[in-house]
């Protein structure tokens, strides 16, 4: 609404080199032949970065995800990004994720382990179950981020599932 | 929380009124339509933020009023601190929302607001659980266990939508079509489906097994102990003990695969389970007479009210609607006897005082409702 109102105030020439500019972006992001991440070549800036652990394998749903762990900088191997999450009632299957890609990754014996970082929710954990049962018989180590209480929050504001999650996926000191 | 006071602003059609409680029993009393459940309704929607009769919130509002608002002033007996709940629904253009506070904060999370005041709550429409699908019984169950441990509705509602993901999967209702790729997925939606059922499933039994014994004496009081009652949990799966549950969910899923291939729905699992409640060892639902299934009906929440007391060995306040009009004058009493024991706060309407037995060693306070007004009345004084 509040786009349109600003179109209908702005002269033509200004919207069609808006429009060419978004064309052009559209054309330059495409999606790195080996991680499936947006990028602007053939492939991304982290799957050709020969400082990286290119034996480790973190899977996320979406770029945001990624972005995310990169932000934090406490990552130092590579992604793969799905597109999407096991989702029936959205209508999405392995089919409607980057799966071929992944399992084109591991025919080599580069990757070594697979990091499964999905959300701890009903998509996320059937995703996480997939993956594994997809994975662990190609003879590679599958392994899932811990999921818990917020680190720096108040114990007591955790919400339950959450709590629940933090004790059954406790770890011994 | 002991309930000590209740004031209503334009709920429903009670546009000022404020009632006083103390232990015991308290009996609202007035003509049809007078306004006797909606103050319970109030007393409910304060302890749930819903109502029991409809599913929103707008016709909670008086007529023509635009915020209608609930306080209720009562005692944390564990804390030993007065505590005040406060509950405003605004009726706006398009949606009506509330507004929950606590001791002056606002509690934005219904599940966090949910059971500062306990109640449990008898109606007469309560009859649909004996006499409706096992869906409505499983629905009592689950209730009852979300006011023990909250806990169990985000389980439920894991398990509804993994049951509706294989289903999904079942009927290739999406892109992931090559048979490979199925057979892993089923494995995958039968694996959560069996790890959350078998949670869901524990609970439910250890429910029906913690209720059993309250279940059958109160049923025996109520009723003057000629017929015997029983209630079971029915598994689909017969009965497992707990730790084979989670083994057996999937076991069974995985044998009944084709089966539900061809159906293209999941037939096995706790949301087919039932609740089986027996008078003389047949289903009440289609056995028992109306006083019967009243009588068997108030005994479950009784019993659920019994093992629900908290530490400071406080029941919930027990609401009862018009619970006299099908029990006969004898069963009436012997119910009342039994309260006496069971609940230490008890509000009952009903169309005439007398309809209500008052127990010798139980404190009584009348209030006299006629259309939304309330006004209190001493009975020993002031005969009607
Ligand atoms: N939102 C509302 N505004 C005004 N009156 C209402 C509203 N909702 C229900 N009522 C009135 O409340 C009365 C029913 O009150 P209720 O407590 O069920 O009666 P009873 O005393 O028989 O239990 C009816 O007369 C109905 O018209
Ligand atoms: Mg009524
Ligand atoms: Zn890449």
């Amino acid at each position: 609404m509040r786009l349109a109102l600003w179109f209908a105030r702005t002269d033509g020439e200004y919207i069609k080199a808006l429009a060419s500019a978004l064309d052009e972006l559209q054309v330059k992001l495409s999606m790195c032949s080996r991680c499936c991440d947006l990028c602007t070549g053939e492939i991304c800036e982290r799957c050709s970065d020969a400082r990286r652990d290119q034996s480790l394998v973190c899977v996320v749903a979406q770029p945001q995800d990624r972005i995310a762990f990169e932000r934090s900088g406490v990552y130092r191997g590579v992604y793969h990004v799905l597109h999407g999450v096991l989702d029936p009632l959205a209508g999405i299957g392995p089919a409607e994720l980057k799966l071929e890609a992944l399992l084109r990754r591991l025919e080599g014996d580069v990757v070594t382990e697979v990091i499964v970082a999905t959300s701890p929710n009903v998509e996320g954990d059937a995703t996480a179950l997939y993956l594994s049962k997809l994975l662990r018989p190609l003879g590679v180590k599958v392994t899932r981020i811990a999921s818990g209480v917020a680190v720096g929050g108040e114990l007591e504001y955790a919400d339950m599932s959450t709590l629940r999650r933090a004790l059954s996926d406790r770890r011994s000191l | 929380m002991r309930l000590s006071q209740l004031e209503l602003r334009n709920f429903r059609n009670l546009r000022e009124v404020q009632l006083t409680f103390g232990p015991g029993l308290t009996v609202l009393f007035g003509h049809n339509g007078a306004g006797k459940t909606n103050i319970l309704e109030a007393l409910y929607f304060t302890s749930t933020l819903r109502s029991f009769r409809c599913s929103e919130l707008g016709p909670l509002v008086l007529r023509g009023a635009r915020q209608a608002a609930v306080t209720v002033t009562g005692r944390d007996l564990q804390l030993g601190l007065d505590s005040k709940l406060h509950v405003q629904i605004n009726r706006g253009e398009r949606s009506t929302r509330r507004l929950a506070q606590a001791d002056g904060k606002t509690v934005r999370s219904a599940v966090d607001f949910y059971g500062r005041l306990r109640t449990i709550v008898f109606t007469p429409e309560d009859l649909t659980i004996l006499r409706g699908s096992p869906g409505d019984r499983r629905k009592f169950i689950d209730r009852a266990l979300f006011a023990r441990e909250r806990i169990h509705i985000s389980d439920i509602q894991a398990y509804e939508k993994l049951v509706r993901s294989r289903n999904h999967v079942l009927r290739d209702d999406f892109g992931g079509r090559t048979p490979a790729n199925r057979e892993q997925l089923l494995d995958t939606y039968e694996q959560g489906l069996a790890e959350v059922g078998a949670r869901i499933w524990t609970r439910r039994v250890d429910f029906i097994s913690a209720i059993r014994n309250g279940f059958q004496t109160t049923y025996r009081q109520i009723s003057g102990g000629k017929t015997a009652a029983e209630v079971r949990y029915k598994s689909g799966l017969g009965s497992v003990g707990a730790d084979q549950r989670e083994a057996a969910l999937r076991k069974t899923l995985r044998e009944r695969r084709s089966e539900d291939f061809r159906r293209g729905r999941t037939t096995t699992g706790p949301h087919r389970d039932d609740l089986e409640v027996l008078l003389d060892d047949q289903i009440a639902g289609t056995f028992a007479s109306q006083g019967q299934s009243r009588a068997l009906m108030l005994s479950l929440k009784l019993a659920e009210l019994q093992i629900s007391q908290n530490p400071a060995g406080q029941a919930p306040i027990l609401l009862l609607d018009d619970v006299s009009s099908e029990l006969d004058p004898q069963r009436s009493r012997q119910l009342f006897e039994a309260l006496q024991g069971l609940v230490h706060q008890c509000v009952v309407t009903t169309t005439a005082p007398h309809f209500i037995p008052l127990p010798a060693t139980w404190a009584a306070h009348h209030f006299e409702i006629s259309d939304g007004s309330v006004r209190k009345v001493s009975i020993g004084d002031n005969p009607k």
